[in-house]
């Protein structure tokens, strides 16, 4: 097991990822912008280092300076979270250059799975089912659109080199077709520095279902079941619940064999999970292979028992899986709400500063993962998750009203700071959500509801 | 010599002249309690010494002190009269200066203007090993001219010097590990 591990990442899952370490006997480094200098994890691990001034392509993306952190430290390991250099294969193989273990798979995985067309390609070969949609990269807006014609309309175009919901542009009339495809392109350009783009159909109203699964160093490969991440907006997760609800019997073991195969075939190392859409009519197509952790690996934490984290350093310390496929059990039902510092009558918009007022809640089978605190000054320069509120009940009925118990207790005030606590418990009380029955058009439906309801004209006082 | 101790004083209560701050210890070729037939050299260290005791024992930091035995001398200067009899206080970690006994803590920059480190890594005081280092203390540096090198996994940066100055203290040694953002070296600031 390794002595020291260097954590290049902030925020939750930072802490999140320390704690797993001292539960390991590990001692942690954690890596800081200026700007985070007060923050939990800082404090937390056993040891800090300021690498870099508050922007995050001079700190937290600066791959030298983190590199030289855990040379300098004596690490052995390098755990890069979610998001940030997660997903870089060149950062996976400075660390490998430098004698450090990178937690996640190999580069050239990486490397694959991180190109969504290369990574398309290789699931379909391994026989998983996939969208119509292109599998090689595209040559030209002709020939893009013309695949587009035969797919048949609405189609999305995505970015390549994207992933998490960025990069894309649903088109739903052939007409508009090229200009899309040029616009994706040049977006694509700008926010991964790679233009290349892929064509599928689009599913309008679908479900994300994706399954999480584990690959040791010694052939094993396990899923732990599925989390049903339907409720986003603009393609950004806001609820995760497992299981998934109301989905016909066998349909999770199958999409499991078909994740664990996709990662056989993949040489996957670690934890990841395999995104899919379910259509209505009950079939599931790939999507993606998000090579990390993932924001929300602590729904599946809740209802299987297992430590993820955990067993991400176990695994990249050398150590087999610490259950087989059989050992894994669902039992229950969980559910995640993603408390962001945005106000959602402002479309969203980030809303951070000083938490005068920083109450969890708390109670049974209630979880929070959070870097905040009490006096805690949210930055500016980041992304907008503050909290990661998570419960767990015998049914999903249960577990939906445990969580809106949860978040009515959650107190979070200061000034100008507005979180989406409100607006997550309004999507809880919706008729289709409740009822398991909702898709991911569910928000903007909710939203623009809501908004309709808020400009109707109002009764004579 | 006379004793060192009957010089011990505020400044502007020596019986010597002062008025540009300047305090001349000289005496006799031969101190009190010198052993009989030392040489100069070793009359001199006795009096650096004493010089030494007697500085201990002064409020405020000096400019000079100049002491000498014969041709053999050693120098030191105090401040001009205006700066050290304003009421300023004392600097900062002066042995005199009654802030206290504990060496200043390692955390807290000495006044005076900080050269911090432009990234995480290791901090190099010369252009190579082996060779001179680039600044060393009471080097006058001008703005824009390097003083050092902070090298991240290979990639050397160099630490320049944003202001005029003189090199008052180096905070960290050559071949240390460095944070963003660490002060490495204390400039004096020219004045004006």
């Amino acid at each position: 097991m390794f002595d020291k591990v260097l954590i290049a990442n902030r925020g939750e899952i930072a802490l999140r990822i320390a704690r797993a370490c001292r539960e390991l006997g590990i001692r942690s480094v954690a890596v800081y912008s200026t700007e985070d200098r007060d923050s939990a994890v800082v404090s937390y691990a056993d040891e800090a280092v300021h690498i870099g001034p508050a922007a995050a392509r001079r700190s937290y993306l600066r791959i030298p300076s983190i590199v030289e952190a855990a040379l300098r430290t004596g690490a052995q390991a390098v755990h890069p979270g979610y998001g940030f250099l997660s997903e870089e294969a060149d950062f996976a193989q400075v660390c490998q250059d430098n004698d450090l273990t990178f937690i996640g798979p190999a580069p050239e995985v990486i490397a694959q799975l991180g190109d969504k067309t290369a990574a398309r390609d290789l699931m379909a070969r391994a026989g998983l089912p996939l969208l119509p949609g292109s599998l090689e990269p595209l040559r030209s807006a002709e020939e893009a659109h013309t695949l587009a014609d035969s797919i048949g309309y609405p189609v999305i175009i995505k970015a390549a080199a994207g992933g998490g919901g960025r990069g894309m542009r649903v088109v739903e009339r052939s007409a508009d077709f090229v200009a899309a495809y040029r616009e994706t392109r040049a977006g694509a350009k700008t926010l991964f520095g790679d233009p290349r783009v892929f064509v599928e159909r689009y599913l309008a109203s679908a479900r994300h279902v994706e399954i999480q699964v584990l690959a040791d160093s010694f052939g094993n490969v396990i899923h732990l079941g599925e989390r049903d991440c339907s409720v986003q907006r603009r393609h950004q997760k806001l609820i995760e619940e497992s299981p998934a609800p109301g989905l016909p019997p066998g349909l999770i073991e199958k999409m499991g064999t078909a994740a664990v195969d996709g990662a056989r075939a993949a040489g996957y190392l670690g934890a990841g999970t395999f995104e899919f859409l379910l259509a209505p009519n009950g079939e599931f197509t790939f999507m993606e292979v998000n090579c990390r952790i993932q924001v929300e690996h602590p729904v599946t934490e809740m209802v299987t028992g297992v430590d993820l984290v955990r067993e991400q350093l176990l695994i990249a310390a050398g150590e087999p899986l610490s259950l087989t496929q059989a050992d894994v059990t669902v039992r229950g039902a969980a559910i995640e709400c993603r408390v962001n510092v945005e106000d959602p009558e402002r479309a969203f918009a980030p809303a951070p500063g000083l938490l005068e007022e920083f109450v969890p809640p708390g109670g049974p089978f209630v979880r929070v993962d959070t870097h905040g605190f009490t006096g805690y000054r949210v930055p500016a320069s980041y992304d907008s998750l503050l909290a990661k509120l998570l419960v767990w009940a015998p049914t999903r009925e249960q577990a939906r009203q445990r969580m809106d118990r949860a978040l009515e207790e959650f107190r979070i005030s200061g000034p100008g700071v507005h979180t989406t606590i409100d607006f997550l418990r309004e999507v809880l009380q919706d008729r289709q959500f409740a009822a398991g029955e909702h898709d991911t058009g569910a928000v903007e439906r909710i939203f623009s509801t809501k908004a309709r309801a808020d400009h109707a004209p109002k009764p004579e006082e | 010599m006379t004793s060192l101790s009957s010089y011990v004083s505020e400044p502007g209560a020596s019986r010597l002249d002062h008025g540009n701050g300047h305090e001349n210890l000289s005496g006799s070729p031969q101190p009190a309690g010198a052993v009989a037939g030392a040489s100069a050299p070793e009359l001199l260290e006795q009096l650096r010494e004493d010089a030494l005791r007697f500085l201990a024992r002064t409020r405020y930091p000096p400019r000079a002190l100049r002491i000498q035995v014969g041709d053999v001398s050693l120098e030191l200067e105090w401040q001009p009269a205006g700066t050290d009899s304003s009421g300023a206080p004392p600097a900062e970690g002066w042995p005199g200066s009654g802030t206290g006994s504990e060496p200043e803590r390692p955390d807290s920059p000495p006044p005076g203007h900080s050269l911090r480190a432009p990234s995480v890594g290791v901090f190099y005081r010369s252009p190579a090993p082996g060779e001179a280092a680039f600044v060393d203390v009471g080097d006058a540096v001008r703005a824009g001219q390097q003083v050092g090198i902070v090298e991240v996994m290979k990639l050397m940066i160099p630490v320049n010097a944003d202001r005029d100055g003189t090199v008052a203290e180096v905070l960290k040694g050559d071949g240390d590990s460095v944070e963003y953002d660490e002060p490495l070296i204390t400039l004096a600031l020219a004045p004006g």
